[in-house]
């Protein structure tokens, strides 16, 4: 039997460059956007009666995280379809996010780097057992039972002394790099999609082995294809190892017995006593988890048309696919590296950056699969033949058609919109930014029933809320610490279905009273971390009365809106006549050198003003309109 | 019904708390009882769902090990009886089941005829999908897409004591499909968040919960307009409750975590007779696919922390225990061979838990076959014999005095399982 590689060197160049998994270390600046080509976009918004504020207003509701004061006006001057087509070619980044990104430690760290440096606590403890100056310690804490309480001060000092970092700070710096791009980022579009396309290939940190991988994820699987084809991200989201690890791939391999890619190629089958191959120890067979949620989560839907048989051959085409050992330790790592430097004697290995495709794990049955036969013998090619099948099949074109819409259009998007975005996946072989441009050029974008009908998720909320008031980030615990208790703790989903887009999901009795007070808290400045300055986004001028401040900050907080019933059902709750005379007063004690104008959760008797006006500010964050986009 | 809910509120006994008169508990409960005293059907009684998300393994739960095949089928998931048996540590519960240990609070109250179990209780629908099979258990309508509503939200809807803003109540940061419909319900996370919490004594700032109350009330957003009132009429009566320093009675302990948590709150709501009269809690971490762990590991500690919060939660209840029934459910079960990572995969039935005084318990009602192939649906599940309609409606009904199954389960005409007292 000829040996034949399975995979031709052409293919997997390209795969190796576009997935980018194990590249080394890479400061931020490499991951500034490069302009992609965009045609001319023609967004029929007048059509649907709306003044040119209105449609702006609209446009970044839905692909910014929130306007900023004056965005409006900047997108009305420089034009709708010239701001789109701006923000789909991609423009450079802030330098404060560049900066802000830099001091956050590990996101630019390769899979492999974060491995080493961010490892397990039952790696360190194995470490620790097996050294000697450690050994009577962690005998005495074994033997008394006293491990949590005594261990802690010792593993501290190994960690210490070895440079580890825990792996909380992992998620710390995933949270806060999450938070800062959306609020800061220029390229918003991008940051939307983000946030869109990590819900849809979802995978959590609260998975052990997923975790550490999750950063790596979003920003070398999601980010660089969101303007490419879905093909090439569903690729890159298969070969990572958080995915690989979240929905159990990665242990999962041919049932004992069966003839696998190795065996085939050597013309036999054999017998699998449990010891004496290496490669199966502590795995003994199928995981069904991520050909099930491969079909019905990430491409046809649960009506998709599939069955469980299919669910069940397609895990067996994805056996062998798995993670190229990341950890400290060096012995697994050169056992593969052996295997793979020999492929006459191990032929069908594949390792692509840190994704590694184990031939004799692989099942080499024939199977059949969407009523596709898979002839005997297959090896990695099974796998990409199955994601190719599924990127191009009609009901992956409807489901994600619908799932964008939803994100972006309405809660239950119009049949027609789904089924023309359908055609447009279909007739560009899923060209992802074919599909957004479809989008924005439809009317049902622009209709009456797409206005301001979406709900902020809580996500949404707090980052609106923060671009709204100009807010600077001292510190983004306190905001991630709201978003999660408003019910969308970041990169924790548990289930794979991820967070549903509707506002029915964010909205009930406890959440909205989250929102309320999320809103006052932040206004009047007890939330630690974020300060905003409320004169300043007036253009440093106190508005001369509270009913003043209201019209102002209604129309600064809620721009290209009609503010009108909101004003008129807040002016008798805020209306103060002794307000001018307090303003004066304040003025007076500046001049005179007394207390300075307070910002920040401080504020003093005779400035009352100020916290008027953050009142004013605090009703409008917690508003019902407010919650819309 | 004529009279709308918030009509009620705004003319009724309750309504006097809104105005800021008489703010004791006492007074609320005294106003709760006056008006329940105008009601056929005497005291309200309070049911509670807890939702297993995720599959719970219902085999390895409630064990047949008198079965030899089982042992061949799960080589290290299987468990026998004793504490001293290999891989063991089963609670005989008939000669024929086991209880698997984590659930050990559990057998007292079986014997005492307390708490039942139903096996072999499922869906008609074959779907091993999570979201799907939770959808159908939750709408009531398997094999039906699109159902708007939620079975415990129709059930809500034929009670017939006077509503309050507590009568069905998700202790859960999500409302509950099951709970979704035009029946009002409200999902709180945590009592004790349950109000405008700002430290300014700004005047406006004082006032803000009115204000926005009046925002939410005129608003255009349908969903923004309805939840926004409920939230703002429980956040009235929760203000009212003494939840800080709340002791169970009983020296009832809760374990740590989100499901104890649910609980002790729902036992202070039965007890603060706020009008509570459907709770639902949720208990997730069933998915075992990986590592299931057999006397020990992941199962076991799911086990432990499901069986700690009920039996803590009935204690705590004392008296009152008279009108509350918990039931447990999950989606489906899995597997009864064991996978290739020491866990199992998605199945079709499973097991539940019914705890009442009103309960036929000390029993294992329902099928499970011998394990062998041929007997299994799809050669590797645990066929559905029971459906879980017939239980549901069987242990809703009974427990809250409702009797339109058909209301609640559309399109379902089969019978009551016997498992309560009638």
């Amino acid at each position: 039997m000829r040996i034949k590689t399975s995979l031709p060197i052409g293919l997997l160049a390209i795969a190796f460059l576009l997935s980018g998994c194990g590249s080394p270390t890479r400061t931020s600046k490499d991951q500034e956007v490069q302009p992609r080509g965009v045609p001319p976009i023609h967004m029929p918004w007048q059509a649907s009666g709306l003044t040119e504020r209105q449609a702006a207003a609209h446009l970044l509701g839905r692909f910014t995280f929130g306007a900023r004061p004056g965005d409006v006006d900047r997108v009305v001057t420089m034009g709708l379809n010239a701001w789109m087509e701006e923000q789909l070619r991609g423009l450079p980044e802030n330098p404060l996010l560049m900066h802000l990104l830099d001091s956050l430690p590990s996101v630019s760290l390769s899979n492999a780097e974060i491995a080493a440096r961010y490892p397990t606590r039952a790696f360190i403890k194995k470490e620790m057992r097996a050294d000697p100056r450690y050994t009577r310690e962690i005998a005495y804490a074994d033997s008394t039972g006293g491990e949590k309480r005594e261990f802690r001060p010792l593993i501290r000092q190994y960690m210490e002394e070895h440079a580890y970092r825990p792996e909380s700070e992992l998620v710390e710096d995933l949270r806060a790099q999450k938070l800062f791009r959306a609020v800061l980022s220029t390229n918003q579009l991008q940051e939307v999609l983000t946030d869109f396309w990590t819900n849809h290939f979802n995978v959590s940190v609260t998975n052990a082995r997923a975790r550490p991988f999750v950063q790596t994820f979003e920003r070398d699987a999601i980010r660089p294809n969101e303007f490419g084809k879905f093909r090439t991200m569903l690729e890159a989201t298969a070969r990572h190892p958080a995915m690989l690890y979240y929905l159990n791939n990665a242990e999962s391999v041919a049932e004992e017995g069966t003839v696998t890619t190795v065996s085939y190629h050597r013309g036999f089958v054999p017998r699998y006593p449990a010891r004496a191959n290496s490669e199966r120890k502590g795995k003994t067979g199928l995981n069904e988890n991520y050909a099930r949620e491969l079909m019905e989560l990430h491409t046809l839907g649960v009506d998709g048309g599939y069955t469980q048989t299919d669910v069940t051959e397609v895990a067996r085409a994805f056996t062998g696919w798995t993670v190229y050992p990341l950890g400290p330790s060096d012995k697994q790592r050169e056992q593969i590296d052996r295997i793979l430097s020999d492929p006459r004697r191990h032929p069908g290995f594949v390792r692509q950056g840190d994704f590694l495709f184990r031939a004799g794990q692989h099942d080499a049955r024939p199977k059949q699969i969407l009523g596709e036969s898979f002839p005997p013998g297959g090896g990695i090619e099974e796998g990409e033949r199955v994601l190719d099948m599924l990127a191009n099949y009609p009901s992956t074109a409807t489901f994600i058609s619908r799932e964008l819409a939803a994100r972006f259009v309405a809660d239950t998007p119009s049949v027609n919109l789904v089924n023309h975005l359908s055609a447009v996946f279909m007739r560009t072989g899923g060209d992802l930014q074919a599909i957004i441009i479809a989008m924005v050029e439809s009317p049902e974008f622009w209709s009456n029933a797409a206005l301001r009908e979406k709900i902020k998720s809580p996500f949404e909320l707090v980052v609106s809320s923060l671009r709204a008031l100009n807010a600077t980030i001292a510190n983004p615990r306190g905001m991630i610490n709201w978003v999660g208790r408003m019910g969308e703790p970041l990169y924790a989903c548990v289930p794979p279905t991820g967070y549903p887009d509707r506002g029915s999901a964010w909205i009930n009795t406890g959440s909205i009273l989250n929102r309320m007070n999320f809103g006052l808290r932040l206004a009047i400045g007890e939330i630690s971390g974020v300060q905003y300055d409320p004169v300043s986004l007036n253009g440093g001028y106190e508005p001369e009365s509270t009913e003043a401040a209201l019209r102002i900050y209604a129309d600064l907080l809620l721009p290209g809106r009609d503010v009108t019933e909101t004003i008129r059902l807040l002016t008798p709750a805020v209306h103060d006549p002794k307000y001018a005379a307090r303003i004066q007063e304040a003025a007076n004690a500046q001049e005179a050198g007394d207390e300075p104008v307070p910002h920040g959760g401080r504020w003093n008797r005779r400035a009352e003003p100020s916290v008027s006006l953050r009142s004013i500010i605090g009703l409008l964050l917690g508003s019902p309109e407010f919650q819309r986009r | 019904m004529g009279v709308t809910r918030r009509a009620f509120l705004k003319s009724g006994g309750l309504a006097l708390v809104t105005l800021g008169v008489g703010g004791s508990p006492l007074f609320l409960a005294r106003a709760a009882q006056q008006t329940t005293a105008r009601v056929q059907g005497g005291k309200r009684r309070v049911l509670v769902a807890i939702f297993q998300r995720g599959a719970m393994d219902g085999l390895m739960a409630v064990s047949p090990f008198s079965d030899p095949a089982l042992m061949s089928m799960r080589p290290r998931l299987g468990m026998s009886v004793g504490p001293n048996a290999p891989g063991g540590g089963l609670i005989d519960l008939d000669g024929r089941f086991g209880l698997h240990p984590g659930f050990s609070g559990f057998a007292p109250l079986f014997r005492s005829g307390q708490l039942a179990i139903v096996h072999g209780v499922g869906s008609p629908d074959p779907t091993r999908s999570h979201f799907d099979a939770q959808d159908y258990m939750e709408t009531g309508t398997p094999g039906v897409k699109g159902t708007e509503s939620g079975w415990l939200n129709r059930a809500s809807g034929l009670l017939t004591h006077e509503r309050t803003a507590f009568c069905s109540c998700a202790m859960t940061p999500f409302l509950p499909r099951s709970l979704y419909g035009k029946e009002p319900a409200l999902a709180i996370a945590n009592l004790g968040d349950f109000a405008i919490n700002v430290r300014s004594t700004n005047t406006i700032v004082q006032s803000a919960g009115s204000t926005l109350e009046t925002l939410y009330e005129e608003t255009s957003q349908r969903l923004l307009h309805e939840v926004g009132q409920e939230g703002f009429d429980a956040m009235k009566l929760v203000s009212r409750l003494p939840l800080k320093d709340y002791v169970p009675s009983n020296g009832a302990v809760y374990p740590m975590g989100p499901l104890g948590n649910s609980l002790k709150q729902i036992a202070q709501l039965t007890k603060a007779d706020v009008g509570l009269e459907i709770a639902f809690a949720e208990s997730s971490g069933w998915d075992t696919h990986v590592g299931q762990g057999a006397a020990n590991g992941i199962f076991a500690q799911r086990a432990k922390d499901l069986a700690e919060a009920i039996t803590a939660f009935w204690s705590d209840l004392g008296p009152l225990a008279d009108d509350v029934t918990i039931m447990t459910m999950t989606e489906f079960g899995r597997t009864v061979y064991e996978n290739g990572s020491g866990g199992t995969d998605h199945g079709r039935a499973s097991c539940l838990f019914i705890l009442g005084n009103d309960v036929k318990g000390g029993k294992v009602y329902g099928e499970v076959p011998p394990l062998v192939k041929e007997e299994l649906e799809d050669g590797r599940d645990i066929p559905v014999t029971t459906d879980f309609r017939s239980v549901f409606s069987a242990v809703a009904g009974t427990h809250l005095g409702i009797d339109k199954d058909a209301m609640i389960f559309p399109g379902w005409t089969g019978a009551r399982a016997r498992v309560m007292q009638v």
